[in-house]
């Protein structure tokens, strides 16, 4: 049975085929797990079947793009209400045949937590060295399309169905060029259509491959992204016929060169117009605001995100919004170098980012690390943002440039303590967060429909981690899977405001975020010790407001556009 | 080179009524005097040390007598002043006298005492607390001493050194943690209010606002001052201020130094080789040596005098060769060890010096100068975690002097490596070892900052605006910390003064504009964006050109490893003509052009390379090109001016030493 079958029953359905037990109710609140208790989080991709080890082809000529990806998503490619994954795959610039051993892999959740490769059998076919990915219903068939970035040109795959994509590129339009880097679905112009926005990173094209390091020693490393030319960001507008124009210069978007490496899309002046946010490494982060009129302002200085607190820019990497502080502002968190820290700017409305990394105390844990992959998430259920940073840095042999300094690196989790604070948790987390790894990508998505999320994260040269998130459901949580029908099917855009007795939160529907990635498109709601929602409001891209009352927690709530709730499904637990 | 401090007792000037009070002030310093010669002695540097050592240990032994009698004096006229009963005010002062000078002789327990009982007779007097909160610490009574900074801070909460002090030693009080928080918050409100009111009104800097009891100054900038493991026993009793003692092995360890013991050094012959040395003669002086050597074959010490002086010619390998003979000859010959690590240092071979420095720690573990020698060719080497173990254990030898800067060094390790905890803790040392110094209390706050210790932060920065109210990075970190605790008009306030000290200073210009555009100044604040823009984009061209050089640089070596030289000759030619003064960038350019086969090119790049401010052995690589193209009068002209070079430096290392 599909979400599609669900809509149209519009009833409380319970899935019969799954053999696991319906979560129950809590009606006191717990605090967090303290140190000592289980770990926080599991690693089971090799369990789970989810088990890649993408190629970075790292080479002694030391391509910059070997040491960079690749990345991967969550997202439900054939709608039956489990989330699956996509991974990228990288290539090799300096050895062919490694190339040519270069395949993504679909991975299928079978919804008993185990996944299935079928990759095989669904047409996806590596072009060239690969990147990042973003997923969305271009065409609002009601099946998830399917966007690859790499170094050379981008993917776009449609999804033809029954697990079947085809390359649907060239008459698209959306190939682009040199290296492209994340990638973010959203609907611009609130069309119905979500249009694409894509990074891109610098000119490190296999003829301008530079050395860097010292001959003496006979000591190469990859070089650093300013000896190169930074490249511009491309939008797509979409054309409702399957193809896409490359509006870059008439929106506004080509007048800047960045070293774009994360993108995400955000309403961060609730204007109702998605903006974009383009984390830049060692130059100036990129904020377009959305004039509403087809074109874009680059407001980043203005608004304070451009640099940090001391006017330099930072190698930011991953990036995402979210509201942390639970003001309904959307706030920005992003991934930067060692010592560095990562950045995190507290929305003042107005326009107006403070840089809250010191005020938030997750400068300090994250300065000695390389921060990549990052996504917002409330791992516990208690209705507040925490956050999640995946580490590795970018020189392989570093500890020869700089001893004591790790290619590998821990990844880091942080509670959110409700006072515009943070704690670092990463060893509650568990090993699944001490290992070191070179993580790049990380994202969030309910691979279990237990209602706490669960984490992905690549690793470059690595095996892909699936972190299983071992919450014991001390809180309650809902998950909101919207449908647009006059905006766009999946919801890109919409802004979800949630009210559990005196508690409001605010999220938005996104897709792309992290670093080359993009999370689970279902919204998640921790709704701590609450076991009713009071009121959940959706603001459609199209403008439509719908308002749902008294629904019950633990369960995934299915909104339709002007049609309110029209599917529920019990949540899990293990 | 050493310089005295000051006698505590000077800031009392003088006890009214004392007649012995001027030669208390002068009592400290023949005593001080004889050590800086000393220390300038026990370097050995050219073997003609014996009779400045011998005299100043003499000196210092005459001085230590009479700084003792004087204080005998000073006591006996206190105490009859006292007996004439005078107001408990003026009392009180006569026993803060005193028991300065106690303090400063490092008879500590009586400087308690005298304190003591001027605080009771006393008790409004804040800086009584201070001075017996300064005794306490030297006696390692850290909760003693917080518990007397407070008091200071309490009867006098005016002056900045005692609100500082307050906080820098409040963690280790005893109050209530409540008292202490608002006590804390109290003392950095005013801290923070005195530097802004002071650089609002354009006053000077508080020159060394914090009172240290040392014998010498912390020469901030030079090499710490490690002794010839020989002596390590002596210099440390002096750092524990038993000065008797410290003489004593003084005089034991002078009685075994090489430099007293060694025949060939009380040859005349060899003395006046050394002269010759000094006197720049160069030739002669090595003509000398050499008959010498041959004649005192056994003396390790004229080994090694003679490779300093083949050293000081740049003939490296017979330096080496020398000393290396003067180790065979006496294992425990620490100067010619040290000597031989200089060596290899000059003619750029790092890894031996790192080989021979390890030698010398093996066979003389007291080595402090080999710690802090291993340290420097580590730090040449980009070692830097192996830089600090050695700096660090170069510190457990108690320099004298210089401490600063190994703590320094420490702190900026730590820091280089994300360990802020450890950062801090040596920062702290370091501020400790030299409070006076702006740059220990910017180190420390951008520390304490990077931990999310805001006030702590601020204390610190304030402070260093204090000492040196020029500092705008002091002015702009501030105006960093008010901007992200949303105090914008603190910010625009701090940002502004560290504008008016430095216009270019880009973080204040970005914080200024930022703030001012939080707090709706639009317009100005859209004006400061736009400079801090341009800022941003100069810094970033310069950063991108960096690169760029840097790619050019490889490259050219790159070529030259492949024996391709005139390919390299034009990237390094590119290169120089991006940094024009870097004379390292030159050398490549002339030695690329040499081995081209390019020789008349050569000498004209190596004849830029001599304009500028280096060693003068690149007329070696001049004269060796106008060989090659059989320009023998050039070539001898090139000598001469060599031979001139030499011995102007030799003749300045002497002046130095």
């Amino acid at each position: 049975m599909t979400m599609r079958a669900l809509e149209l029953v519009g009833a409380t359905v319970i899935l019969a085929a799954l053999p696991l037990a319906v979560r129950p109710s809590r009606s006191t609140p717990l605090p967090p797990p303290s140190p000592g208790s289980a770990a926080l989080f599991e690693n089971v991709a090799r369990a789970a079947g989810v088990d890649f080890k993408p190629i970075n082809g790292a080479s002694l000529d030391k391509h910059l793009v070997e040491t960079m990806g690749s990345g991967g998503l969550f997202f439900d490619f054939d709608d039956d209400g489990w989330t699956d994954i996509f991974l990228v795959d990288g290539g090799s610039l300096a050895v062919p045949d490694v190339a040519r051993r270069s395949r993504h892999r679909l991975y299928r959740n079978r919804g008993n937590g185990t996944f299935d490769d079928v990759t095989g059998s669904s047409g996806i076919m590596p072009h060239g060295y690969g990147m990042g990915a973003c997923a969305a219903d271009y065409d609002n068939d009601g099946r998830v399309d399917l966007y690859v970035t790499g170094f050379g040109e981008n993917t776009l795959y449609r999804n033809t169905g029954r697990g079947q994509f085809r390359d649907v590129t060239r008459p698209a339009g959306v190939q682009a060029s040199q290296w492209s880097t994340s990638c973010a679905f959203a609907d611009f112009d609130r069309d119905g259509f979500v249009d694409l926005f894509v990074t891109r990173y610098v000119d490190a094209a296999m003829g301008n491959n530079k050395y860097c390091g010292d001959p003496a020693r006979g000591l190469r490393v990859y070089c650093h992204p300013l000896n190169y030319q930074g490249l511009t960001s491309i939008l797509y507008h979409n054309n409702h016929n399957g193809t896409f124009t490359d509006v870059s210069v008439p929106a506004g978007i080509a007048k800047y060169r960045g070293n774009g490496l994360g993108v995400v899309v955000g309403d961060y002046d609730d204007d109702g117009r998605p903006d974009v946010f383009v984390a830049n490494d060692s130059v100036p982060n990129f904020l377009y605001h959305n004039e509403g009129n087809g074109t874009f302002k680059e407001v980043a200085l203005v608004a304070g995100v451009a640099v940090a607190n001391d006017g330099k820019p930072r190698a930011g990497m991953g990036t995402d919004f979210g509201d942390y502080d639970g003001d309904g502002r959307m706030d920005l968190a992003i991934g930067n170098h060692e010592f560095e820290t990562a950045s995190l700017f507290r929305n003042l409305g107005n326009g107006l980012f403070l840089d809250a990394t010191s005020e938030s105390r997750i400068g300090t844990p994250t300065l000695p690390y390389v921060t990549f992959g990052l996504a917002w998430l409330d791992y516990d259920d208690d209705g507040k943002l925490d956050l999640a940073m995946a580490n590795g840095h970018v020189i392989d042999n570093t500890a020869l440039v700089r001893p004591g300094s790790m290619y590998a690196q821990p990844r880091l989790l942080f509670h959110n303590n409700g006072d515009r604070t943070f704690t670092d948790v990463s060893r509650e987390a568990g090993q699944a967060f001490a290992a070191a790894k070179v993580g790049r990508t990380l994202v969030v998505g309910d691979v279990d429909n237990d209602g706490s999320p669960d984490i992905l994260v690549t690793n470059n040269g690595e095996s892909v981690d699936l972190l299983r998130n071992r919450n014991d459901h001390r809180n309650n949580a809902v998950i909101v899977h919207v449908i647009g029908r006059q905006s766009n099917r999946d919801g890109i855009g919409a802004k979800l405001r949630l009210t559990a007795g005196t508690t409001t939160q605010v999220r938005e529907v996104r897709a792309g975020s992290s670093y080359l990635g993009q999370n689970d498109t279902r919204v998640h709601f921790g709704l701590g010790a609450a076991t009713r929602i009071d009121r959940l409001e959706i603001r459609w891209p199209s403008g439509q407001v719908d308002v749902a009352s008294n629904i019950s927690g633990n369960q995934i709530v299915h909104m339709t556009e002007g049609q309110g709730v029209t599917g529920r499904v019990p949540l899990r637990v293990k | 080179m050493q310089r005295p401090c000051l006698p505590l007792v000077c800031l009392f000037a003088l006890i009214p009524g004392l007649a012995s009070g001027q030669s208390i002030l002068d009592a400290k310093q023949p005593f001080v005097g004889g050590l800086i010669q000393l220390i300038a002695g026990v370097r050995g540097n050219f073997g003609d040390e014996r009779s400045p050592v011998t005299a100043s240990l003499g000196a210092m032994e005459t001085a230590l007598s009479a700084w003792d009698a004087s204080i005998q004096e000073y006591r006996t006229a206190v105490e009859r002043q006292l007996q004439g009963a005078p107001p408990a005010a003026t009392a009180a002062g006569m026993h803060v006298a005193l028991g300065a000078v106690y303090l400063d002789r490092g008879h500590i327990d009586a400087a308690v005492d005298e304190f003591t009982v001027a605080a009771t007779l006393d008790p409004a007097r804040a800086d009584i607390h201070r001075f017996r909160a300064l005794a306490y610490e030297i006696a390692d009574k850290s909760a003693n001493a917080a518990a007397d900074f407070r008091a200071a801070w309490t009867l006098d909460s005016t002056d900045p050194a005692n609100a500082y002090l307050f906080l820098l030693h409040a963690p280790t009080s005893d109050q209530p943690a409540t008292d202490q928080s608002s006590e804390r918050e109290r003392a950095l409100t005013f801290l923070s209010a005195f530097q802004r009111r002071r650089a609002a009104e354009g006053q000077a800097e508080i020159a060394a606002p914090f009172l240290r009891v040392t014998l010498l100054d912390e020469a901030r900038g030079a090499d710490p001052f490690l002794p010839p493991a020989i002596y390590a026993a002596a210099f440390r009793r002096l750092n524990e201020r038993r000065y008797e003692d410290a003489l004593t092995a003084f005089r034991q360890a002078w009685a075994a130094d090489p430099l007293n013991t060694d025949p060939a050094l009380a040859s005349a012959a060899v003395q006046e080789a050394i002269a010759s040395l000094k006197n720049g003669q160069v030739d002669v002086a090595l003509s000398r040596l050499d008959t010498y050597v041959r004649q005192f074959g056994d003396s390790s010490e004229a080994r090694r005098l003679s490779g300093t002086a083949y050293w000081l010619d740049d003939q490296y390998e017979k330096s080496i060769e020398q000393l290396r003979a003067a180790i065979a000859l006496n294992p425990l010959n620490e100067r010619a060890r040290m000597t031989l690590a200089d060596v290899y240092v000059s003619s750029r071979h790092p890894s031996e010096a790192e080989h021979v420095l390890r030698e010398a720690i093996e066979a003389i573990p007291s080595s402090g100068q080999a710690h802090w020698g291993l340290a420097r060719v580590f730090q040449m080497l980009h070692r830097d975690a192996d830089a600090r173990r050695e700096l660090e254990t170069a510190m457990t030898f108690g320099p004298l002097a210089g401490a600063g800067r190994v703590l320094a060094s420490i702190a900026r390790s730590y820091l280089n490596e994300a360990d802020l905890d450890a950062a801090a803790r040596v920062s702290r040392a370091w501020v400790a070892a030299d409070p006076n110094d702006a740059a220990a209390h910017e180190t420390l706050g951008q520390v304490y900052w990077k931990q999310n210790r805001e006030s702590e932060a601020l204390a610190e920065f304030a402070v260093e605006a204090l000492i040196d109210p020029n500092a705008a990075s002091a002015h702009a970190a501030i105006g960093q910390i008010h901007l992200a605790a949303g105090r914008y008009a603190e910010a625009v306030e701090a940002s502004g003064r560290a504008l008016v000290r430095n216009p270019g200073q880009r973080e204040a210009r970005y914080a200024l504009a930022i703030a001012l555009l939080r707090l709706g100044d639009e317009p100005r604040g859209r004006q400061e964006l736009a400079a801090a823009q341009q800022l941003q984009a100069e810094d970033l061209g310069r950063l991108r050109e960096s690169y760029a050089t840097n790619l050019l640089r490889i490259e050219a070596a790159l070529r030259e490893q492949q024996g391709k030289f005139d390919d390299a000759a034009s990237l390094w030619r590119q290169v120089t003509e991006r940094t024009p003064a870097a004379a390292s960038d030159l050398l490549s350019l002339a030695d690329a052009l040499s081995k081209a086969g390019r020789h008349a090119e050569a000498i004209a790049a190596f004849r830029e390379v001599a304009k500028l401010p280096v060693q003068p052995d690149v007329y070696r690589s001049i004269i060796k090109e106008y060989l090659v193209l059989g320009r023998t009068e050039e070539a001898d002209a090139a000598g001469a001016a060599y031979q001139q070079l030499k011995k102007e430096r030799l003749l300045k290392l002497v002046a130095e030493r």
